[in-house]
């Protein structure tokens, strides 16, 4: 889009001497080079995230422990474990939502490799977040195989099955 | 009533597909009557649409239950002007809102363009009906408003309506939105019908100059109403998440705002009139895209209309049909838009304006490509990967920075070429007062303030000193030749030289609110588990937890907490914030209690009521919030100085 809208520039800043198609890719590889320079050394790794289901992470095998996540999924049934002490809240993530599949309306009849521990260092928790709600949890993974546990910094939540209109449900 | 609504979107189909072909006839053979009917089709659809529109009103009010919409969206125990905004509350009543603002758009173009610019009417008309046949497909094929449940399922109350709507702001944040988003149809039928017929001299965008700004005003009032919403209503603390949803219409603006400068080289100069017909092309395109964006689910935003693949798809396949017309339109006509002048120098207003736009487009790119990275990624790698708010707080500060720099010195370079003495008469003050400022606050705050927002407030001073000098001088000058005193010189210059004073006005606007944002980087919070009697303290604020009690309500049940707020040991306030179950809709929803001054606003957040009867609060303390709104009130009223109508008529 950009590189478009740039060549169809009438004018340019510099003097004549170029064509105006050459003054007006300079200036916009100029921008680009700038902004991706600038990019480059200042946003750091932490600024870009995966985004999987928790099928696709669990397919992706063992993952970078320094690579930032999103793992979508939703809430399995009666996991939620709020900790006030510890100012945390475990629960446990599913691949499917529960009510989907009859097995997974008992937790403990799914597989368990197939469910994320997920620690949130927060109590502060979405308002839609709940039981066999679809959720976003952000943070990195600790841990390898079965005992691995999900650290989240954040947790998005969303409702389910009813239609959403725009702008529900920020991050916290 | 229902099936009168029904009808009359079939109607307004019908009518709407012959004004197509009506305007196209009429613009081809260039006839005075065919391009009557096409403009009286546009006025027809108009009608029909308001029928339509009210007809879903009374469904919605009457609590017609055997409405699909009505039974999703509205509930008997909300109050009638939630059921009235239940209208925009979901896919197909948004979408019959978007097409209502097209024709009522429509029509008041053809009523004032009914002595005005006949060659163009046929091609703008068929290029308006040609949107509207488009959401009226949708409305009358894909998602109808007005779908019956199958007999055996309705039931004698509706679902509701998602909480977080439920909330004064949300009765007119959208419509708002949506004047602006859909307003920029007609400076782009315009620029089509212009492409068209080949009359590409400056009736165009003279014609259109106000609709765009009209447009471009509530385009910017949606989102600063809809960025107060969600610091009232989200409870996360801020007014910006950078969501694909919020980007989806801040993409526009951005193009409007080049577009609105770039457009006053060309009635200066004859100069850029490619570039602007690029940059009204890319607005409209960027409007229809918005709405694709966040009515798709192409891009996983946790807040999004969602909706199966076909429909994406047939609204992607329609926004670029739009857009490859007009860029193709566009490109057989290049030749006819070449400017025969130059830029005389790089310094002068030209230079500044193009800057200006180049900041603008950089600045759009880096939204555009931050927010379609997700998809643009999984295409190429087959990995999603996605960025948050650093992201693109990290890219965009610094590019609008630069565009506050060319807030204050792009309007007061002389155009063509600057010399050397008018710089210095007109920046020596600024510039200082500037310095002065970035001295003062980086003494003050030595090791708790960085350099981004230093810079900030350092040409906050500087652009809103430029627009002080500038006023002090034509007054002075007004009052020394006429006589004037101050208030009547002010008043004459607003209303004389309305867009130059005006468009400072807006500026300051600008300003006051970056000084806001840049309130974000003092931001502090806590989190807090606390027992009946307990305080808890943040900066200067003690916050003591006193008791919480029941609310209930007609339409929600929950808690009220009562904190006490104590700053320095001084009571100041006792704060409530609310944690509200809504039964019907059954989703919980914190209501923060903010207290609000000119230099901070506490935000609290009753997170949690335990069972030991503890409560958790999540406290912000958020400085110069207030001075967004500020800013954006400033804006506004800056707007409505230039869109006031010229005492002599016509300007100059």
């Amino acid at each position: 889009m950009s590189r478009e809208s740039r060549e169809s520039r009438d004018e340019s800043p510099e003097p004549a001497g170029l064509s105006k198609g050459a003054q007006i890719a300079i200036g916009a590889l100029a921008v680009v080079g700038l902004l991706g320079w600038y990019g480059y050394t200042n946003l750091g790794d932490t600024s870009f995230t995966y985004y999987q289901t928790l099928d696709e992470f669990t397919a992706a095998g063992a993952q970078d422990a320094n690579q930032a996540l999103r793992v979508h999924g939703y809430v399995s049934t009666a996991s939620i474990e709020r900790d006030l002490s510890a100012k945390q809240v475990r629960f446990l993530v599913q691949n499917d939502p529960p009510h989907a599949a009859p097995a997974a309306l008992d937790p403990d009849a799914l597989d368990p490799d197939a469910r994320l521990e997920v620690i949130y260092r927060s109590l502060e928790i979405p308002d839609l977040f709940k039981d066999g709600a679809e959720v976003v949890v952000e943070g990195r993974l600790q841990g390898r195989g079965g005992d691995a546990i999900f650290l989240a910094d954040n947790v998005m939540a969303k409702c389910p099955s009813k239609f959403q209109a725009e702008t529900q449900g920020q991050p916290l | 009533m229902s099936d009168l609504g029904l009808y009359s979107l079939r109607f307004a189909l019908a009518v709407a597909a012959f004004g197509v072909a009506a305007g196209v006839a009429a613009g081809v053979q260039k006839r005075a009557d065919w391009t009557q009917v096409a403009e009286r089709c546009l006025l027809a659809v108009f009608g029909f649409i308001s029928i339509a529109m009210l007809a879903l009103f009374y469904a919605l009010a009457s609590n017609d239950f055997s409405l699909s919409y009505v039974t999703q969206h509205s509930a008997r125990s909300m109050t009638l002007p939630y059921r009235l905004a239940a209208l925009w509350g979901g896919q197909s009543g948004s979408l019959l809102l978007w097409v209502f603002m097209l024709g009522g758009y429509g029509a008041l173009c053809v009523w004032v363009n009914r002595h005005q610019n006949r060659s163009l009417m046929p091609w703008v008309a068929a290029v308006l009906l040609a949107n509207a046949c488009f959401f009226l497909v949708l409305l009358n094929f894909v998602t109808v408003p007005f779908e019956r449940l199958p007999l055996g399922r309705v039931l004698s109350d509706g679902n509701g309506l998602n909480p977080l709507l439920q909330h004064p702001l949300m009765t007119i944040h959208p419509l708002v939105l949506y004047t602006g988003f859909v307003g920029f149809v007609v400076p782009f039928a315009f620029a089509f019908a212009a492409l068209i017929t080949g009359e590409l001299g400056t009736t165009w965008f003279r014609t259109t100059r106000r609709w765009t700004l009209v447009a471009w005003g509530f385009l910017a009032g949606g989102l600063i109403l809809g960025g107060r919403w969600a610091y009232e209503v989200l409870g996360w603390g801020g007014y910006w998440a950078w969501d694909p949803v919020e980007n989806a219409a801040f993409m526009p603006w951005l193009a409007a705002t080049a577009y609105l400068h770039s457009v006053m080289i060309q009635e200066k100069r004859d100069m850029l009139k490619i570039w602007n017909m690029v940059l009204i092309g890319l607005t409209y395109s960027l409007c229809l895209f918005g709405t694709f964006l966040t009515r798709s689910g192409v891009v996983q935003s946790v807040h999004s209309f969602t909706n199966s693949g076909w429909f994406g798809f047939i609204f992607l396949a329609y926004v670029a049909v739009i857009a490859l017309g007009f860029f193709a339109a566009l490109f057989a006509r290049r030749a006819d838009l070449r400017s025969p002048r130059k830029l005389e120098s790089m310094v002068s207003r030209e230079a500044g304006f193009l800057l200006n736009n180049w900041a603008f487009m950089a600045l759009l790119v880096v939204v555009f490509w931050g927010t379609m990275l997700p998809v643009f990624s999984e295409s190429i790698s087959g990995q999603r990967t996605t960025v948050g708010p650093k992201f693109f707080n990290t890219m965009a500060g610094p590019i609008a920075l630069v565009l506050l720099f060319l807030t204050g010195v792009a309007p007061l370079v002389a155009w063509h070429r600057a010399t050397l003495a008018s710089i210095r008469n007109q920046f020596v003050v600024p510039g200082g007062v500037g310095v002065a400022v970035g001295l003062l606050f980086g003494t003050l705050f030595w090791g708790t303030i960085g350099v981004w927002t230093l810079s900030c407030w350092a040409l906050g001073a500087f652009v809103v000193t430029t627009v002080v000098q500038e006023y002090w001088r034509a007054m002075g000058a007004r009052m020394r030749l006429h006589d004037e005193s101050a208030l009547v010189s002010f008043a004459t210059l607003l209303r004389k030289n309305q867009r130059r004073y005006g468009g400072y006005i807006v500026h300051v606007g600008i300003v006051l609110m970056m000084i806001g944002f840049s309130g974000a980087f003092f931001n502090e919070e806590i989190l807090e588990n606390v027992e009946p009697g307990d305080s808890v303290s943040l900066a200067r604020y003690d916050f003591q937890y006193l008791t919480a009690e029941a609310i209930p309500e007609q339409h929600y049940g929950g808690a009220k907490a009562r904190i006490a707020l104590y700053h320095e040991g001084q009571p100041v306030s006792v704060l409530t914030p609310e944690k509200r179950m809504y039964w019907l809709e059954q989703q919980p929803t914190s209501i923060p209690a903010i207290h609000s001054t000119l230099s901070e606003d506490l935000y609290v957040i009753l997170t949690a009521l335990e069972e030991d009867g503890s409560a958790t609060l999540k406290i912000y303390r958020n400085p110069l919030v207030n001075w967004i709104w500020m800013g954006g009130v400033v804006l506004i009223l800056g707007n409505f100085v230039i869109l006031w109508p010229h005492p002599s008529g016509r300007r100059e």
